[in-house]
Parts: C-alpha cells; structure tokens; sequence
C-alpha cells in the first residue's frame, strides 16, 4: 500500500521539524509538504492532495478558520486514502488543552486532536487510528468538548440504531 | 329737598349716633344732595360740613368713578336694602384739594314719609391696601422661596440652578426680570438670564473694578463684599448712576443683587429687578438672604458632586486600566510560554519518541531512560499548560461562576479533588467586565493555592450576590496555611489576591487553621465612586 501523504503545518520550525522527522521515520507516512501560515498551507494542500494535514491550531491563518477551508467543499482534493472529494483529515495540535479549543476545531472540521507534549512515541499510532476513521482527542478537554458537543446538538438528528 | 336729612340733624339722639362714628358719614336723600356731614369729614375730605350740606355726593367721588357709584345707587335705590363694607370694588374719594384715596363705602338705608334717607360710612382705606399689599407680596416671596428651593432639590449643576432661579424669580415672584453673573474675563458674565430685560442686562457692563464707576454698582459691590446690595430707588441711587437711564427705560424702581458663594469664595450674584420702589423691606432681605444661602449650600454641593464624579470617572479609568494592563501582560507571558517553551518541549517530546523506538531497536538497556527523559519533560509540560490555561484571556459574556467552574475544573482535573461552585440565591451575577476579571483572577488564585499547596480533597466555591457587588468563598479542608504569615509558598499569592480585590474597591480575606482555609472576597459590581483608602 502506498504510504499516507501528510501535509504538516506548524509556525514553531523545531516542533514542525519534529512531527516531520517522526513521521518521515515511518514507512507509513510520507510527508510531501510543509506550511507556517494558513496561507502556505492551502497552497500546499491544493498542489500535494494529502490525506492527512496536521494543523497548528494557533499559527497564523490556522486553527478553525484553516481547518474549515481545507474541509469545506470545493476545497482542496484529498489524497486516495482520505475518501477522495471530502478533503483531507484535518487533526489539530495545539498547546492548549481547553475545551473551548477543542469545541472549535471539531466544528471547523477536524477530527481529531492532539496536546502537544503528550505524545511521546505515540504518534505514529494515533495518527493510523484517525487515519482508520476513530475519532481520537488527546487532550484533557476533550471530554468536555465531546459533551457540549453532543449537549448543543439537536436530539433529532440522533439516529436510532436498533 | 334735604327735609328728611335735616329732621336726622335735628334729632339729637341719631345726630349723637352719626357723629360719634369713626368714619366719614354722609347723609343723603334719593336727590343725592348731602344733608347731613359728619365730624370727620373733614379730616378725610378736607371739607367742613357747611361747604357739602346742599351738594351732590358726586363732589367727593373720583371723577372716573363717578358713572359706577350712580349704577350702583340706582340698584340700591331699587331694593334699599344695607349694603355692607368691604365689597370687591375699591373706589376712590376726592378730596377738597384735588388729592384721591382709596374708601371702603357703607350704605345704610332709612325709610321716612318724604322718602330714602341714605347714610354713607366712608373709610379710608389706605392702610388697609397697603398692608394687604405687602402680605401679598410677602406671600409671593414665600411662594417664589419654596419654588426657588424646589429648583435647588432639582437642579443638576450650577447653569441649570441659575436658570431655573431666574425663570422663578419672573414667573413666580412676578420680578421684572433677574440674572445671574458669574466672573469672567473682562467683568461680570451673564450666565443666566430671565424676564424682558434682556437687551437691559446685555448692555449693563458691569466690572468688577473698584475704581470705576461700572465697578460701584451694587452687584460690583456685591461681588467684592460678599454683602447682598439693595437699591430702594434704583433711579435716583446715586451707586446705580450709569445705568439710571436705562433703568428708567425699562421700568426699574428697585433691584436686589445676591452674592452666591461656592467653597466659601462669592462666585456669582443674582440680581433681581423689580418695578416697585422700597420693595425689598426686612421681610423680603430675610427671605432672599436665605435663599442666597441655599444656593450657595447646592453649589457646593454641586461641586463636590462634580468632584466625586470626576475621582469616580479617574478610579474606574484607572482600575480599567490596570486590569487591562494585567491582561495585556497575562497574554504576553501566555504567548512567550507557548512559542518558546511548550513548543520547544513538544518538539523535544516527539524526538524522544522517535529517540526510543530507535533505542528500543538498537540499545534496549539504554531505553528505560529514555522513558525517564519523556516523563520529565511531560511533567513540565503538563505544568506549562496549567500555567497557560490560568493565563488564558477571560471569555467574555459568560458569567463568574461559569468561569469559576472552568477554572476549578481546570485547576483540579487530574487530581481526585471534590469541587464544587455554588450561587447563594437572591441576586445577579452582572458585573462590569474589569470587576469580572479581578473576581475571576483572585479565585483562580485561590484554586491554584489550593492545587499546590493544601493537599485537599475537597474545594467549595460560594458566590454571594449583594445589592453593590459578589462576594465569593473559596473553602478547602486541607492542611492549612504555615504558621508564620508571609513564610508559606503562597504568600505572594495571597498578598496579589488582597491587592487586586483593593484596587477594585473590594476586600479579601484568607482565615486558615488546621481544618482548611477559606479566602473570601468581595468585589463591587462597578468601580465605587470614593477612593477607598
């Protein structure tokens, strides 16, 4: 199987260059582009097709607002393994634990999120799960991110799934 | 003719009864001739009684009232009944030497065989007039005072006070027109005026000038002296000399200039212009004296008023500014701590990762330390981010407990802590925004003390709404504060959180033993309007 085409983007060069050595380091993931800006980013989604984009929630043009245009249709075409026109997976690392964070970047599209600190060796795991379709917060908000989630959401659009 | 009126004369007992009156009395038959003329004719009149005896009465009547006593005799003469003193009309007798005065007129009829015999009981009412006069006047004065005293009650600042002064003065106290001078450059500045002397009191020029003669008047009196300055006789007062003229063109007899006073120091006068000559007697002085000295009271009162605002307005700009500033600061450090250090232990994570799959490969002994490098820096880590969620700007429109809850979540989250936020029932939670965060800012401290240093295993947080602020609990069942105040790690915390509550104008507290400690604190909804020292 071809390996996963990830996109990383990160303002902070040494943590970016982190993600990218961890990732390049794993016969899953090939990295085909990098971005400091939301700007960037785009750019190189449009032109690599990734499957997988790690977003920095707090860059310059990122977070929400970047996880929305990189999700949105019409937006830039995903790689094979991401389902074709539905655009890439969008996971969201952050510094910041917050609930309200987490909230955002769910609504704006992502699905998933990762603390940043809190990897360790993992990274490459939870990032094939999310590939795979679970929905992964490694974040102490999370919790309550997914609660308000569900709280603000119509109880209608609960499918009965006897 | 007059047959009736000389049996009267002759008749010694009603002749006696006449002349014994206090008053004029006339006697007259339905002819209007006089026959008979009563002692104190003469004194009111000027006539002795062989200059009447044979005339019509209408030789004592003012000549233009004349018409009006005729209609009213042909009414008497129709019914001949008494017609008492004291009716609504006031008529006028002529006297031998041209002179008039007001009479009050009785008319007594008395039927004999020749016909109406009439006695009239004239009375000089002079006096009378004059005193209900000066009651009326006396009785507007009060009337103006409490109106004058209303507008003091309302009054919002010294240019409406003037205004609605001199408003009063025309409209109650039925004075020509009245204005209030203020010092200004040059001279004595009109800031209030009323009345239909306005192109009067635009042309005044008043200085303050002692040596000149716009400067002797009475309000430049007034204003020097701190004395209030009457003119009885504003035309021929020789002070008022300059302005004769155009008194007189504007129908001034007599003026009452008021000095204000405002901190002690005369800031202003007001003066009143009346078209009566001698108007202002003692009555009058002590009404207007009195009044002067509310207004100087509401001046003052005024000021400290505005002075109050205006230390309110610097308070709360400063306390604005200082939380502002905190934020700004808060934020700055929340930054630096990301870009520098959280994304530095990220990166340093991630290769630790990649470090220990290698090692797990190629050097297994070496990999349990490894897994102690990445415990260390997640523990720093872990701390960094506590540091950046306490640093994290307030949301806005969420309400305290709201965001007490966040944080004692957040602050407690992977610990076994109990927690609690309660709202004390019986009021609201608004608050302006600078006071939210100072509240919320003391409780996060409170809770990060608890966090570090209490080794509790449950935290209360009580909020208390009153009429002027939140006062809000912060109890744990820990191990207390050290002894020694000042010698525990949370010292400086504590000394933040008293500092913050006071530049709010609130107070904190902290009461610890070996059960806990609760630090309670309260904050005004808005910043107080004294400085709190």
């Amino acid at each position: 199987m071809d390996p996963f085409r990830v996109v990383v983007a990160d303002d902070d060069r040494a943590f970016r260059g982190a993600l990218v050595e961890v990732l390049s380091d794993d016969a899953r993931y090939v990295v085909v582009g990098e971005a400091g800006t939301g700007e960037e980013l785009l750019a190189v989604a449009e032109r690599t097709r990734p499957d997988l984009v790690l977003l920095d929630v707090r860059m310059p043009g990122g977070g929400p607002e970047a996880a929305r245009r990189l999700t949105r249709p019409g937006g830039p075409d995903a790689g094979p393994h991401a389902g074709g026109s539905s655009g890439p997976v969008v996971i969201a690392v952050s510094a910041h634990v917050g609930a309200s964070g987490i909230l955002a970047m769910l609504r704006a599209g992502a699905t998933g999120y990762l603390a940043k600190g809190r990897l360790g060796d993992r990274l490459p795991e939870v990032v094939a799960r999310m590939l795979d379709g679970e929905l992964v917060l490694a974040a102490p908000g999370g919790i309550d991110a997914l609660r308000q989630l569900l709280a603000d959401a119509p109880a209608a659009s609960v499918t009965d799934v006897r | 003719m007059a047959e009736a009126g000389r049996r009267a004369r002759t008749d010694p007992t009603v002749v006696a009864i006449l002349d014994a009156a206090p008053a004029t009395v006339i006697g007259f038959g339905e002819d209007l001739l006089i026959d008979y003329v009563g002692p104190r004719t003469v004194h009111d009149f000027g006539y002795e009684p062989d200059e009447l005896l044979g005339r019509s009465i209408d030789v004592l009547m003012h000549p233009d009232e004349i018409p009006a006593h005729h209609a009213n005799l042909a009414a008497y003469f129709a019914d001949a009944s008494p017609r008492g003193r004291g009716g609504a009309q006031v008529f006028h007798g002529l006297r031998k030497d041209g002179s008039t005065f007001p009479v009050d007129i009785g008319l007594t009829p008395s039927r004999t065989p020749d016909g109406l015999w009439t006695i009239a009981t004239i009375v000089d009412v002079t006096e009378q007039l004059a005193t209900q006069e000066a009651l009326r006047l006396l009785n507007r004065a009060y009337l103006t005072l409490a109106r004058f005293n209303e507008a003091i009650v309302r009054a919002g600042s010294a240019e409406e006070l003037y205004a609605a002064m001199c408003t009063v003065a025309v409209e109650q106290g039925g004075y020509l027109g009245a204005w209030v001078g203020r010092r200004g450059p040059g001279g004595l500045v009109a800031v209030a005026t009323a009345g239909s002397l306005d192109d009067y009191i635009e042309r005044l020029e008043i200085s303050l000038d002692p040596d000149s003669p716009r400067g002797q008047g009475p309000t430049g009196r007034a204003m020097r002296t701190g004395e209030p300055q009457y003119s009885s006789d504003y035309v021929h007062d020789a002070t008022t000399q300059p302005w004769h003229e155009l008194g007189a063109a504007h129908g001034i007899a007599a003026s009452a200039t008021i000095p204000l006073r405002a901190g002690g120091r005369v800031v202003s006068a007001l003066t009143l212009y009346s078209d009566r000559v001698h108007l202002f007697d003692a009555g009058m002085r002590d009404l207007l004296e009195g009044m002067a000295h509310n207004i100087s009271f509401a001046l003052d009162a005024f000021a400290d008023r505005e002075r109050l605002e205006r230390v309110a307005a610097q308070r709360s700009d400063l306390l604005r500014r200082l939380v502002l500033a905190q934020e700004e600061e808060r934020a700055r450090i929340a930054a630096d701590v990301h870009d520098d250090s959280v994304q530095a232990l990220a990166a340093v994570d991630l290769r630790l990762g990649l470090l220990r799959r290698k090692v797990h490969e190629a050097a297994p002994d070496l990999e349990d330390g490894v897994v102690r490098l990445q415990d260390a820096v997640s523990e720093v880590t872990a701390g960094l981010r506590h540091l950046l969620f306490d640093l994290e700007p307030v949301a806005s429109g969420v309400d305290l407990a709201e965001l007490l809850r966040d944080a004692a979540d957040h602050t407690f989250a992977p610990q076994s802590v109990t927690w609690s936020v309660d709202v004390a029932p019986g009021g609201s939670l608004d608050l302006a925004d600078e006071m939210v965060t100072t509240a919320l800012r003391i409780g996060q401290e409170a809770l990060i003390n608890v966090r570090k240093h209490a080794r509790a295993r449950e935290v209360r947080v009580l909020l208390t709404p009153d009429d002027a602020g939140v006062g809000v609990a912060v109890s744990d069942d820990g191990v207390g504060l050290p002894e020694a105040p000042g010698a525990g790690p949370g010292h400086r915390g504590m000394a933040t959180m008293v500092d913050r509550a006071e530049a709010a104008g609130g107070w904190c507290r902290v009461a610890s033993g070996p059960d806990g400690t609760t630090v309670h604190y309260w904050v005004p909804r808005q910043a107080p309007p004294l400085v709190v020292s």
